[in-house]
């Protein structure tokens, strides 16, 4: 099996820095001035497979890099961006943070349209991901346990399907 | 605190009130009312700081966590594909508060947000000329024209400590985006 984050990971010449959880390795086709790619060592795919001190990690890591590229290229600005899932733009099988330095016109376009949603969806919204943030500390709504421990153990659940390394 | 109160500092600490998910000894996690997507979340640091960086390392593991809890949420209750973890340092990089932000953004396919990573192809020598430039030791001024003759496969001698490296240098940083409080 070849990752093509792993096979960064292992091939040293464009790490900049690495340590037991993680390396942060330029990106190989940059889609920024300066890319760099928080790896986790491990091969996790998703955020929610991912222990969270390697998940602490790679953020202080990103955090580092994002300054290394003020300090170095003399940028103005960072993006840190984690795609989670191919829905999310994710390209490759293995969890990366990006770090990229911005420059103007460099063509890169993160952009949403606002929407605007009624006060009750938003009442909803408030209360149901309080209510799964807030954990199964009550035995009587077990429902969301199980679903939580079959997206961290099963590799082939619905958000990695149609993952796959690029050509 | 500030003589300028900041407004994502006062929804931080309570004083404007807001949806609030999630919080804990230094984020809050609201939801966005003008959303890219229905369930998205706002990260803010109690701590005002304008940009990651600046953030002690106490608020980054705090976010980052945050992050992850929220993204488990919103596949466990929303039923979105994925999710998106999204920060902008500086208005060039598109940042349009004075606060720093985490978005965590519920994903379905074909969505219409655009947070894509769009690689593109560069010369190997641009790499090894960009790796020279970020690994240097003495803080110079990046030369305008680097000499293309780095080699790439030279034994690795040192590795940079980066994260810990005394150069880093938070003082341009700060000038740049104001000192955090």
């Amino acid at each position: 099996m070849t990752c093509e984050f792993c096979s960064l990971v292992a091939r040293k010449d464009l790490i900049l820095f690495e340590d037991e959880l993680c390396a942060a390795v330029l990106a190989p086709r940059p889609a920024a001035l300066g890319h760099i790619l928080i790896l986790p060592r491990e091969h996790v795919t998703i955020i929610e497979q991912a222990p969270p001190p390697l998940v602490s990690r790679l953020f202080e890591v990103a955090s580092r890099m994002s300054l290394l590229l003020f300090n170095k290229l003399g940028t103005r600005g960072t993006n840190i961006l984690l795609p989670n899932g191919v829905a999310a733009g994710q390209q490759v099988a293995h969890l990366a943070v990006s770090v990229l330095a911005r420059v103007p016109d460099d063509g890169l376009q993160f952009q949403w349209e606002a929407k605007e949603l009624p006060e009750e969806e938003l009442a909803g919204l408030e209360q149901r991901l309080s209510a799964a943030l807030s954990g199964p500390k009550d035995p009587a709504s077990p429902a969301s346990a199980p679903k939580a421990a079959e997206l961290a153990d099963d590799p082939e659940n619905y958000l990695l399907r149609h993952l796959h390394r690029r050509p | 605190m500030e003589q300028q109160p900041c407004f994502f500092c006062q929804i931080a600490s309570g004083q404007v009130p807001a949806r609030k998910v999630y919080e804990d000894a230094n984020v809050i996690g609201i939801l966005d009312i003008k959303p890219a997507a229905p369930g998205h979340i706002l990260l803010l640091p109690k701590q005002h700081v304008a940009v990651l960086p600046q953030l002690p390392a106490e608020g980054i593991v705090s976010l980052a966590l945050a992050s992850q809890k929220l993204s488990k949420a919103m596949l466990q209750v929303l039923g979105c594909d994925g999710t998106s973890i999204f920060l902008a340092n500086g208005a060039a990089a598109g940042q349009r508060a004075p606060h720093l932000i985490m978005h965590v953004i519920p994903r379905k396919t074909e969505d219409g947000i655009s947070l894509l990573i769009a690689e593109r192809d560069v010369s190997p020598g641009y790499l090894a000329e960009l790796k020279a430039k970020l690994t240097e030791t003495p803080k110079e001024e990046i030369p305008e024209d680097a000499p293309d003759e780095t080699a790439t496969e030279e034994p690795d001698a040192e590795e940079p400590e980066a994260p810990d490296s005394p150069d880093l240098d938070f003082d341009e940083l700060n000038r740049i985006f104001g000192g955090s409080q």
